[in-house]
C-alpha cells in the first residue's frame, strides 16, 4: 500500500519535473509562427528539424560549448582542490588546531559581505585575468558553502582510521588522500556535482569580465540571446530597433539552442551516482 | 578548550599545526584578494557614489543613503515581501527535499530511484528567463491548473495577479525548481546512516514510520541543522530572477522584494549607493542571524557548524 | 570506484594546466587580428587614391579626407543583432567596418568590450568608475549631463563648424539647432546629439481591417465608434473564443502596443517614462495625474469590465500579448507608425493570410480634439568626446559621421555592403549599424515616404537614390504587381515595410496627416533630468503603474483618484514639477 502510494507520488513529481525539457523539445522542433502564437506544449505543431539544421552549421555554439568546458574542467578542478585542503584542517577539534574557529570564520564571513561589481572589477582588471578565463574561475575559486558541508562530513570519519593512519606514520596529507578523501566519496561527489552545475549555468561574470561574444561561455551566450530578444525594456526607437523589431523573433533557434545547452550537464548527474550508493562510508568502516 | 600547560607543550604543538596552515594558504590568498580586498567598495554605501567620480572623488554622504532607502514609500513593503517569501522558501526549500529523499530512500527498485533523482534535477539547468514563460503559461486563465479547477467545478482563478496567490506561485515553483539540490545533500547523509540499524529495527518489528522517526531523521539532524543554519543566511534574498520574470505591478502588493525594487529603481540612472545600503544591511543581518544560529547550536549540541 | 574519482580528479587537473594556459594566450591576441579582412580597399595604409566608389571631385571633399596623422581610438560597442545578410557569428569588433574606418579615415578602432546593450551599458558604468574611460561614447541624457559637468567631455564646436558635411549641418537648423543647444554647456558644444524625426512618436490606432469589413464597420472617428468595433469584435468571437478588442499588457503605458493613443483622445497626453510635461497658463504640468487623464482611465475601466481587454492583461509580458496577437485573437492596437512592420504584427499574417490591418489617427472623446503629442526635440543619445581623448579626436569623430551619411545618404547607398557581399561571396561582414560613430538623417523616412511615392506614381524607380528606397519601391512592386517574393522578402515583410513606410493611408502616412493638419500638442520639457527626477522618479513610475493597472482592473474605486494624485504629489511629484518649471523659465 505504502509503496504504491509512494511509486504513484514520486511519477508524478518526475513527471512535473521532466515537463519543462518536453515542451522545450517540442518548441524546437516545431514551425516558428506556431511557437509565437502560443499553440506549442507537450508536441511539435508543424514538425520540422530545421532549427537543428540550422545550428549544425553554425559556429559560435559549438565554439561557446568548448569554453564552457575549458571553463568547468578548469574552474571545478581548482574549486575540489581547495574546497579539501579548506575543510580539512577546520574540521579538526580546536584542541587539534587551535585557530581553526578564527580561519572558519574568516572564511565564512564571505558568504555574507561583497562588495559589489565595481571593486571586483577594479580587482580583476589589476590583476591582469581581466578577458581570460581566469576571471571566471579564481574569484568563486572558494566556495565556503561546500567546505563546510565537506568539514561536516569530514568529522563523520571514525577517529580510530585517522589515528591508525598516524600510527603508521602518515602525515596530515596522506591521511587527508588515504582516509579522508575515499570515506568521503559521497559528498566529495555531491560537491563536484554542484561545482560543474554551477560553473556551467553561471552567465553573469562571462558578460562582465569578456571583451566579447566570441569569448562567451555558452551560459553567457545563451543568456545573450534571450536578451537580445527581450525588447521590452525600450521607450524611445532608433531607426536601427526598428528594423530589427521586423524580425520576427526566431524563437524555434532560440530554444533548440537552450535545450541543446542543457543536455551535456544533466548527463554529468548519471554519471556521478554511482557515488552516492547506499552504504559506501558504513561499508569501509567496516572493512 | 585547550589551555596550553607550558611554552615548550605550546610551541610543539604550532609545530604540528604547521601542515594546516600550508593547506589554508591558497585558498587565503585568493580569498584575500578576490573576496576581501573588494569589500573595501562597502565604502559606497556611505557615499553617493558617481561612476564618474569614481571611489576617491565621491562625495561622502553619512548614513544619508540608508535614510534614503527607509524613507522610500515602498520599502517596507519590499523588505516585509522579501522576508516572508524568503522565509517560505527556506521551509519548503528543506521540507520538501527531506521529505523526498526519505521516500526515496524506500524504493527498492534502484533504477527508478535512480530515474526520479535524475529528474527531479532538470529544472534547476534551466533559467528563470526560460522557465518564467512556462510557469506563467500553466497557472495562466486557461492553463491546465485552471482546467484543473473547472473539472471540479471551481472558478478560475487569476494566479499570477492575485496578491492572494502570488507568493505560494513563488515559493511553489521556486522549490520545484531546486529540490534536486537539497535532495542530493540529504541523501548523500542518509547513506552515512548505519544500515545495521534498521535491520536491528525491522527485527524488532517497527514499522517503517518509526524507523523514519528513530533512525532516518536522528541520523540525518546534523546535516538538517547545518543547512538550516547556512538558509538563515538567505533570509533576506528572495530569488531575483525568478520574481523579476514572473510578477508585474498588480502583484507589487505582495511579490515586489527589495532586490527587484532596487533593479527597477536603477533602470533610468545607476543607483549605486542605495543598493550597497542595502546589501550591506542584508549582510550585517545574515551574519548576526547565522551568528546566533551558530551560537545555538554549540551552546545547547555542542555541535559548531562550521 | 574511488580510486575511479581520484584519478578522474587528477586528470581533471591535468587537463586544466595545459588548455588553461593555451586558452589565456589567445586571450591575449588584439581584437585587430581577428578583424576579417574583407574590405573594398585593398591597401592597408591611409591612401590618398580615391577608391573607384568614391566621386571624382573626392578631392574637393575635405571633410571626408583621412586625418593627417592616424590615431587610435579606444571605444566599447553594443552588439546589435545583425540580421541575415550578414555572416553569421560576426560581432562588432570584426565587422568590415573597422578595416573600412581605417582606410579611409585613418582611425584605427581598438573595441575596449562589444557587448549587448544592456551589458554594455553597465560595462561602461565599471569603465567610468574604474577611471579607464573610453574615447568616443554614446552617452544617455543622464550620462552626458553628469560628465559634462564634472567637465569630462571635450568641446566639438570648432571640429564640427570645420569638418562637419553640410547636410548635416542643415539638418540641425531644419530643427532651429535646438539639439545643438541642448548639448552647448558653458558655450561648449559637448556632443553631437543623435536625433529622431519628432513625428516619429505620434500616437496611431491599428485595428483588423478584415474584422471591420465583415461587420460593416467604416474606420471609426470618435471613441464610441472604436468602442463599438471593438465591442463587435468581441461579441462575435472573429478570431474564435477568447477574442479581444484591444490589445495591451502589464505595462499599458511603454514603446509597444499600449494605450497611450487611446488616452490621447481623451487629451490626456502620457507617454514615454519620463511622462509628458504640458503647458497650461503658463506652468508646466505632468500629464500623469491631470483630471482628463483619469475621464480616459474610466473609459478603459469600462472596456476592461466588458471584456474589450484581456482579462489578465496586467500579469502578461510583451511575448504573451505578441501570442495572442499572433494567434489572431487582437482587433486593435495603438501605439506608433511602425507597429504594422512589428514582429507581432508581422508573425499574425504569416499565421493567417487573410488577416489585414488598417491604421487610423487617435480618435477623440466627446468633446475633444483627438489630438496626439509631438516631442520638440527627439534626442536618442549623444556622441561624445573624452577628455582624455588623443589629440586629432575630434576631427575624427566629425569624420566618421560624415562618412556614415556618405555612405547611408549621399553616395550609391550601401555600395559598400555590396562590396563586401560581392568579395566575399556569401553574407558578409558590414552592418551600417555597427558603425560607432553614426548619425542618422532625422527626415530621412520623410524624404524616402515622398521619393518612392512619387516613383510610385511614375511607375519607375530611377529617380530612387538608396537600396532602401528600391526595396520599398519593390515592395509595392511584388504585391500589387506580381513581381516575385523571395525566401526572405515575404508577402508579409514587403506588405510590413510598404504599408509603414510609403502607403499614403499606412503608417507613415498618417503621420504625415497628422502634421500637415497640425492635430498634435507639443511636449515642453527637453532639459537634463532634474535632482528629484534622478532620485525619485523611478518610485514615481512605479506608484503610476501599479496604479493605473489596479484602477483599470477595476481593484480600486474611483474615489482612490484623489488619493493617488496626492501622494503622487507628495513623494516628489511636486518637487519635480517646481524644478522642471524653474529649468523652464531659465531656458526661455
Amino acid at each position: 500500500m505504502f509503496t504504491v502510494g509512494n511509486t504513484i507520488f514520486l511519477i508524478l513529481i518526475t513527471v512535473l519535473c521532466v515537463s519543462p525539457m518536453i515542451h522545450l523539445l517540442a518548441v524546437s522542433l516545431s514551425t516558428n509562427v506556431y511557437v509565437i502564437a502560443g499553440q506549442v506544449s507537450f508536441w511539435p505543431r508543424g514538425f520540422t528539424t530545421a532549427a537543428y539544421q540550422h545550428l549544425a552549421v553554425q559556429t559560435e555554439f559549438f565554439r561557446a560549448l568548448w569554453i564552457s568546458v575549458q571553463r568547468v574542467v578548469l574552474g571545478t578542478s581548482i574549486n575540489m582542490i581547495m574546497v579539501v585542503l579548506v575543510a580539512y584542517p577546520l574540521s579538526k577539534e580546536v584542541s587539534v588546531f587551535r585557530a581553526r574557529t578564527v580561519f572558519a570564520w574568516i572564511f565564512a564571513f564571505t558568504m555574507f559581505f561583497g562588495g559589489g561589481l565595481i571593486p571586483m572589477f577594479f580587482v580583476i582588471q589589476r590583476t591582469g585575468i581581466m578577458g581570460t578565463i581566469w576571471a571566471l574561475v579564481l574569484p568563486g575559486a572558494i566556495s565556503v558553502w561546500h567546505a563546510v558541508m565537506l568539514l561536516n562530513f569530514f568529522r563523520g570519519v571514525p577517529k580510530e582510521l585517522e589515528e591508525a593512519a598516524h600510527i603508521d606514520g602518515a602525515g596530515h596529507m596522506i591521511t587527508l588522500v588515504k582516509v579522508f578523501l575515499p570515506l568521503s566519496l559521497p559528498a566529495l561527489a555531491t560537491i563536484l556535482l554542484f561545482t560543474t552545475v554551477g560553473h556551467w549555468n553561471s552567465w553573469f561574470d562571462g558578460m562582465i569580465f569578456m571583451r566579447s561574444p566570441a569569448d562567451f561561455p555558452l551560459s553567457t551566450y545563451l543568456a545573450m540571446l534571450v536578451m537580445q530578444a527581450d525588447t521590452a525594456a525600450r521607450v524611445l526607437l532608433t531607426p536601427e530597433e526598428i528594423m530589427a523589431l521586423a524580425e520576427v523573433d526566431d524563437r524555434t533557434i532560440r530554444i533548440a539552442q537552450i535545450f541543446l545547452g542543457a543536455l551535456p550537464i544533466m548527463m554529468v548527474y548519471p554519471f556521478l551516482q554511482r557515488y552516492f550508493i547506499k552504504g559506501i562510508v558504513v561499508g569501509s568502516v567496516k572493512g | 578548550m585547550s589551555k596550553p600547560k607550558s611554552r615548550k607543550k605550546k610551541s610543539g604543538q604550532f609545530k604540528r599545526e604547521i601542515p594546516f596552515y600550508l593547506m589554508l594558504l591558497p585558498a587565503l590568498v585568493i580569498l584575500i584578494i578576490y573576496s576581501y580586498l573588494p569589500m573595501a567598495g562597502i565604502i559606497m554605501a556611505f557615499q553617493n557614489f558617481r561612476p564618474v567620480l569614481s571611489f576617491a572623488n565621491s562625495p561622502f554622504v553619512g548614513l544619508d543613503n540608508f535614510r534614503f532607502v527607509i524613507s522610500l514609500p515602498t520599502f517596507q513593503r519590499a523588505f516585509r515581501n522579501t522576508a516572508i517569501i524568503a522565509f517560505w522558501r527556506i521551509v519548503t526549500g528543506l521540507s520538501v527535499p527531506l521529505l523526498l529523499a526519505i521516500l526515496l530512500n524506500e524504493v527498492r527498485k534502484k533504477w527508478f530511484a535512480r530515474m526520479v533523482q535524475t529528474t527531479i534535477f532538470l529544472p534547476f539547468f534551466l533559467s528563470w528567463a526560460v522557465l518564467g514563460g512556462v510557469v506563467r503559461e500553466v497557472f495562466s486563465l486557461g492553463g491546465p491548473v485552471n482546467q484543473v479547477i473547472g473539472i471540479f467545478g471551481g472558478d478560475p482563478i487569476m494566479f499570477m495577479g492575485s496578491n492572494t496567490w502570488f507568493r505560494t506561485i513563488l515559493v511553489g515553483t521556486h522549490t520545484w525548481q531546486s529540490m534536486g539540490i537539497n535532495l542530493i545533500i540529504f541523501l548523500a547523509a542518509i547513506t552515512n546512516i548505519d544500515t545495521g540499524q534498521y535491520e536491528a529495527a525491522d527485527i524488532d518489528g517497527c514499522n517503517k514510520l518509526k524507523q523514519v522517526w528513530h533512525i532516518t531523521l536522528p541520523g540525518m539532524l546534523p546535516i538538517i541543522i547545518l543547512l538550516s543554519t547556512l538558509a538563515i543566511g538567505q533570509l533576506l534574498n528572495a530569488g531575483f530572477e525568478q520574481v523579476l520574470m514572473l510578477y508585474s505591478p498588480i502583484v507589487y502588493e505582495t511579490g515586489d522584494i527589495l532586490d527587484t525594487l532596487i533593479y527597477r529603481m536603477g533602470l533610468g540612472q545607476q543607483l549605486f549607493s542605495p543598493a550597497a545600503a542595502i546589501g550591506l544591511f542584508r549582510g550585517l543581518l545574515s551574519l548576526v542571524l547565522v551568528g546566533i544560529a551558530y551560537w545555538c547550536a554549540y551552546r545547547f549540541s555542542d555541535y559548531r557548524i562550521f | 570506484m574511488k580510486k575511479i574519482l581520484l584519478l578522474a580528479m587528477m586528470l581533471l587537473l591535468a587537463f586544466f594546466v595545459t588548455t588553461a594556459c593555451g586558452s589565456n594566450g589567445e586571450e591575449d591576441t588584439p581584437v585587430a587580428e581577428a578583424t576579417p579582412t574583407p574590405a573594398p580597399v585593398e591597401t592597408a595604409e591611409p591612401s590618398d587614391d580615391p577608391a573607384p566608389e568614391v566621386p571624382d571631385d573626392f578631392d574637393g571633399l575635405f571633410y571626408l579626407a583621412p586625418l593627417a596623422n592616424p590615431i587610435t581610438l579606444r571605444l566599447g560597442a553594443s552588439v546589435g543583432e545583425a540580421g541575415p545578410t550578414v555572416r553569421a557569428g560576426i560581432t562588432t569588433d570584426q565587422g568590415a567596418h573597422n578595416q573600412f574606418i581605417y582606410d579611409r579615415i585613418g582611425v584605427d578602432l581598438y573595441y575596449m568590450w562589444a557587448l549587448p546593450s544592456a551589458q554594455a551599458g553597465e560595462r561602461f558604468n565599471l569603465a567610468l568608475a574604474t577611471g579607464d574611460i573610453p574615447d568616443i561614447m554614446t552617452l544617455s541624457h543622464v550620462s552626458f549631463f553628469e560628465m559634462a559637468e564634472h567637465g569630462q567631455l571635450r568641446c566639438l564646436r570648432a571640429a564640427f563648424d570645420r569638418y562637419a558635411r553640410p547636410e548635416i549641418k542643415e539638418m540641425f537648423e531644419s530643427l532651429d539647432n535646438t539639439p545643438l543647444d541642448i548639448a552647448t554647456i558653458n558655450g561648449e558644444l559637448l556632443a553631437i546629439p543623435h536625433v529622431l524625426d519628432p513625428a516619429q512618436g505620434l500616437g496611431q490606432i491599428w485595428y483588423r481591417g478584415d474584422w471591420a469589413d465583415a461587420l460593416d464597420f467604416t474606420t471609426p472617428t470618435t471613441m464610441d465608434e472604436l468602442e463599438a468595433m471593438m465591442q463587435a469584435f468581441v461579441d462575435n468571437e472573429m478570431g474564435g473564443p477568447g477574442t479581444r478588442g484591444l490589445g495591451i499588457y502589464s505595462n499599458p503605458v511603454s514603446w509597444a502596443p499600449d494605450v497611450r493613443a487611446i488616452m490621447h483622445g481623451y487629451g490626456a497626453y502620457v507617454g514615454g517614462s519620463a511622462g509628458n510635461w504640458l503647458l497650461r497658463d503658463g506652468e508646466l504640468v505632468n500629464a500623469l495625474i491631470q483630471p482628463e487623464t483619469q475621464n480616459a482611465l474610466n473609459r478603459l475601466r469600462s472596456w476592461y469590465a466588458s471584456g474589450i481587454i484581456h482579462p489578465e492583461f496586467v500579469t502578461m509580458n510583451i511575448d504573451q500579448l505578441q501570442a495572442e496577437l499572433s494567434a489572431g485573437r487582437v482587433g486593435v492596437i495603438s501605439g506608433e507608425w511602425w507597429l504594422g512592420h512589428w514582429g507581432g504584427v508581422v508573425a499574425s499574417m504569416e499565421y493567417n493570410p487573410d488577416v489585414e490591418w488598417r491604421v487610423t489617427n487617435v480618435v477623440p472623446a466627446e468633446g475633444q480634439l483627438g489630438y496626439t503629442i509631438r516631442g520638440r526635440a527627439n534626442i536618442n543619445n549623444f556622441r561624445a568626446l573624452s577628455a582624455n581623448a588623443p589629440e586629432g579626436a575630434e576631427e575624427a569623430l566629425i569624420k566618421m559621421l560624415n562618412w556614415f551619411w556618405e555612405i547611408f545618404f549621399v553616395a550609391e547607398p550601401f555600395a559598400y555592403i555590396e562590396d563586401d557581399f560581392v568579395q566575399t561571396g556569401e553574407p558578409g561582414a558590414f552592418v551600417w549599424h555597427w558603425w560607432p560613430m553614426l548619425i542618422w538623417n532625422a527626415f530621412e523616412q520623410q524624404t524616402n515616404f515622398d521619393m518612392v511615392n512619387a516613383a510610385i506614381a511614375a511607375g519607375n524607380p530611377d529617380s530612387l537614390t538608396s537600396i532602401l528606397q528600391v526595396d520599398l519601391f519593390n515592395s509595392y512592386q511584388m504585391l500589387f504587381n506580381d513581381a516575385e517574393f523571395d525566401d526572405w522578402w515575404s508577402h508579409e515583410r514587403a506588405w510590413g515595410e510598404w504599408f509603414t513606410r510609403v502607403a499614403p493611408d499606412g503608417g507613415w502616412g498618417t503621420n504625415v496627416d497628422i502634421v500637415r493638419r497640425g492635430a498634435f500638442v507639443e511636449s515642453q520639457f527637453t532639459g537634463p533630468p532634474t535632482e528629484t527626477h534622478l532620485s525619485r522618479g523611478s518610485i514615481l513610475h512605479d506608484m503610476w503603474l501599479e496604479f493605473y493597472a489596479g484602477y483599470i482592473i477595476g481593484n480600486l474605486p474611483e474615489s482612490e483618484w484623489d488619493a493617488f494624485v496626492a501622494m503622487w504629489l507628495a513623494t516628489g511629484g511636486a518637487d519635480w514639477t517646481v524644478e522642471i518649471n524653474e529649468q523652464f523659465a531659465r531656458m526661455q
